[in-house]
């Protein structure tokens, strides 16, 4: 008996070593099948610490989904009643949930139930009643019981983020009928991951036919915004957009996706601020707009978009293709315009789809002078330039005319100065019949420049560039000016387009005028354009300065002659014309012509004299006698006399006429 | 290019006309000829000039793209949208297309036992 009892007494000892051994390891299973060897009244100083580790291998083993696992816990824990109470509350209850699926996988329908009974109430109510009536009825529900369940999985994922999965998986396969359609699609985006789920839909449109694959594109689409509103938060929107352009573009566009790509265009437009220097944020909206522009009301947003920013030297070619892809779809002049603009800033050629929409651009009223004062006036000489060196003489000019309506002073400025680089391209083009030898002027270039070019010099690509082209055509053109060979026969119907409303503009474009002109008549007509659009007596005088101030020599002298002629028996207008050019402090040849002048004009005219004119007349004589006698000395009088004598200088005798006037002002 | 920007006191105009921000011209002159049948020029001349400097601000379908590009894209609510249109379908969907032919009670076994307890307390 006592080797019995020291035998049994050793064994038991053994048994707690292990259990101590499981214990310090943190092996839950041996530390568990240790504990159930001990007797009841043993086990309870060892259950709590039994009891965490069996709560925390349960739930490792119940989501790692390793059911024969969890059936092993499950197994040993109805050995011992008391386990489980040891555990906090919410422990407890998670592993109550875990044994509860255990024996449902199991089929242990009664060791379910009682789980299931003591979870009690912490279930919300729709999962108590579908996962009762799955055990109660041993996992053979019902029909009329089978929709509870389902709704119950559809409700609890309805609170959830749909997320695709990440991991690759088996796509689903294609429909085969138009009923088969969604429910593909929405398993497919369900449980695809997004490239998977991209790479399907693109092949499924690809192989099936036309009545399946217009519905695909049309709800792939609209599936996609969800994806686009995720990464819309990481700024990784690119993809998806990309996706619901291509759809769209290839369902043609229809009324049903109106609305997913305004909002996918809306989503794609944050990203663009007012300087643009990188690709990356837009290359989202870069995507879509080509497509939106199939849609009349989504049009107007894109000339909004688009114009308002500045476009950097990284995103100027992508935006370019952009609006390419746009042009196939909208005729609009603002991006047409922005296009030419964007050609000019990124130093490239103007591409031929921008000439064309140019040529049906010019044939629509009210199109380009609208877009065109839209644009700051940096900008306008861009554009302008751009046209000029893309498009031939003829188009520029017609473009020049369509934008010359109705624009403010600005406009117009910029709009001459495309005319002159017109006029002057034209000018060569029609002087020599071969094309412009452009080697001369780039050697006098390189000279210019003063150092030699490496040998690596691309010549030949520089000789051959059309906008290069352009430019040794109108430094030619400027030279044949300078010569001051007469415009060619082919270019005046040119000038003549344009003359009424270029030579108003400067004097510059006057004096311009006056060398074109082919006989005196033709001058006069050009003077007369000139000053009747400058009415006021005040311009005329300003033109005449600035014509000799910048040695328009032609514009200074017709204009000289114009005011000699108009004023010679015009007191008033030469009185406002001379004190003009006092106030401005005109150049003192300008005072004097104009004094004389005036003092000729009033002799010669009749009637009474206003104030005005009387000041002006003593303003003249104070400048004509007053100061410089050298211009009319008096007769018979030395200039220094010999024996002045010292005393009190005598009143200086005035005329008869300043006497009357200075009566007649005080 | 030269941009119009609003003023910083500008009230939006889709607020005063009472509707959400639209590209739909047709809509906002419906909503502007209804503020004036509310607010008659005779009764209430101020509340009239609101709603005509409302509709000016609006009615050229540029001013209408730029205003509508102003308004802040609410994007919890385009997603309770999306979630709104779509989980519910493709929970169905999934729950009857899968290849493997799973019937209903394994599906909703598979399903129930991948959720933690505190999904359905």
């Amino acid at each position: 008996m006592g080797r019995k009892e020291s035998k049994g007494h050793k064994q038991a000892q053994r048994v707690i070593d292990e259990l101590n051994r499981a214990l310090e390891k943190g092996d839950g299973k041996l530390a568990l099948d240790r504990f159930l060897v001990l007797s009841d009244e043993t086990r309870a100083s060892w259950r709590a610490p039994i009891a965490s580790l069996v709560g925390e291998g349960l739930e490792k083993d119940f989501r790692a989904q390793r059911w024969s696992d969890v059936m092993f816990w499950a197994a040993r824990i109805r050995r011992d009643a008391l386990l489980l109470d040891e555990l906090d509350e919410r422990r407890r209850l998670s592993a109550r949930w875990a044994l509860l699926w255990g024996s449902i996988s199991s089929r242990q329908w009664v060791e379910a139930s009682r789980h299931l009974d003591l979870l009690g109430r912490t279930l919300a109510a729709p999962w108590k009643e579908a996962i009762e009536t799955l055990v109660l009825s041993e996992g053979r529900v019902a029909p009329e019981d089978m929709p509870s369940l389902e709704a119950v999985v559809s409700l609890t994922k309805l609170g959830q983020k749909p997320a695709r999965r990440s991991t690759p998986k088996k796509a689903p396969a294609s429909p085969a009928s138009s009923e088969e359609v969604r429910p593909a699609m929405l398993v497919a985006y369900r449980t695809l991951p997004w490239p998977q789920f991209v790479e399907t839909i693109s092949q499924w449109t690809r192989v099936l036919e036309p009545s399946l694959a217009q519905p695909i594109r049309i709800l792939a689409a609209e599936l996609a915004v969800e994806q686009l509103l995720t990464e819309k938060r990481r700024r990784n929107a690119t993809d998806p957009a990309l996706f619901i352009a291509t759809m769209t573009d290839q369902a043609g566009a229809p009324l049903e996706l109106e609305n997913t790509l305004s909002l996918a265009l809306r989503l794609s437009t944050d990203s663009v601020d007012d300087e643009n220097h990188e690709l990356a944020p837009i290359a989202p909206l870069l995507a879509i707009a080509p497509v939106a522009a199939r849609y009349e009301r989504l049009q107007p947003i894109l000339a909004v978009l688009f114009c308002g920013p500045v476009w950097c030297c990284e995103t100027t070619i992508p935006v370019i293709a952009m609006l390419e892809a746009i042009a196939r779809h909208l005729r609009s002049a603002d991006l047409t315009l922005l296009g030419f603009l964007l050609v000019k800033v990124a130093e490239t050629s103007v591409p031929p789809w921008l000439i064309a929409k140019l040529e049906e651009l010019v044939r629509m009223p009210g199109e380009l002078d609208r877009a065109i004062v839209g644009f700051e006036s940096e900008e306008i000489r861009m554009v302008i330039d751009s046209v000029c060196e893309g498009a031939s003489p003829e188009l520029a000019a017609d473009a020049i005319d369509a934008m010359w309506q109705d624009v403010p002073a600005k406009v117009s400025r910029e709009l001459n100065l495309g005319l002159v680089r017109v006029l002057l391209d034209a000018r060569a083009r029609a002087t020599r019949n071969t094309p412009v030898d452009a080697g001369p002027l780039m050697a006098a270039l390189v000279k210019a420049i003063g150092r030699p070019l490496p040998d690596s010099f691309p010549w030949q690509r520089v000789l051959e560039d059309p906008s290069f082209g352009s430019m040794a055509r109108v430094i030619s053109g400027a030279a044949l000016e300078q010569r001051g060979e007469p415009l060619p026969d082919s270019v005046r119907p040119l000038w003549h387009r344009f003359m009424r409303r270029a030579v108003p503009e400067c004097v510059e474009m006057l004096d311009r005028g006056l060398a074109y002109a082919a006989s005196e008549e033709e001058r006069e007509e050009v003077l007369s354009v000139f000053v009747t659009a400058n009415m006021r007596p005040t311009h005329w005088v300003g033109a005449w300065d600035e014509a000799r101030r910048h040695k328009l020599a032609r514009s200074a002298k017709a204009l000289e002659g114009w005011i000699m002629n108009e004023w010679a028996h015009d007191a008033a207008a030469a009185g406002k014309g001379f004190m003009h050019a006092v106030q401005q402090a005109f150049p003192k040849a300008i005072r004097i012509k104009l004094a004389n002048l005036l003092l000729s004009a009033v002799e010669k005219g009749k009637g009474a004299l206003g104030s005005e004119v009387a000041e002006a007349m003593i303003m003249a004589r104070v400048l004509l006698f007053g100061r410089d006698k050298k211009i009319q000395p008096k007769p018979n009088r030395p200039k220094y006399p010999a024996n002045k004598k010292p005393g009190k200088p005598k009143a200086k005798k005035q005329n008869r006429a300043d006497q009357q006037l200075l009566l007649g002002l005080s | 290019m030269k941009s119009d920007t609003p003023h910083d006191n500008d009230v939006c105009p889709f607020e005063e006309l009472g509707i959400a921000s639209t590209l739909d011209g047709a809509v906002v002159k419906r909503a502007y000829l209804a503020a004036v049948r509310a607010h008659p020029p005779h009764l209430d001349p101020e509340g009239f000039k609101r709603i005509r400097s409302a509709f000016e601000r609006l009615k050229k379908p540029q001013d209408l793209a730029r205003r509508w590009l102003e308004q802040p894209v609410d994007l919890a609510n385009e997603r309770h949208r999306w979630t709104e249109r779509f989980a519910q379908p493709i929970a169905a969907a999934e729950l009857h297309c899968d290849e493997s032919s799973l019937s209903i009670v394994e599906r909703f076994v598979d399903f129930g036992r991948q959720l933690s307890l505190d999904k359905v307390v």
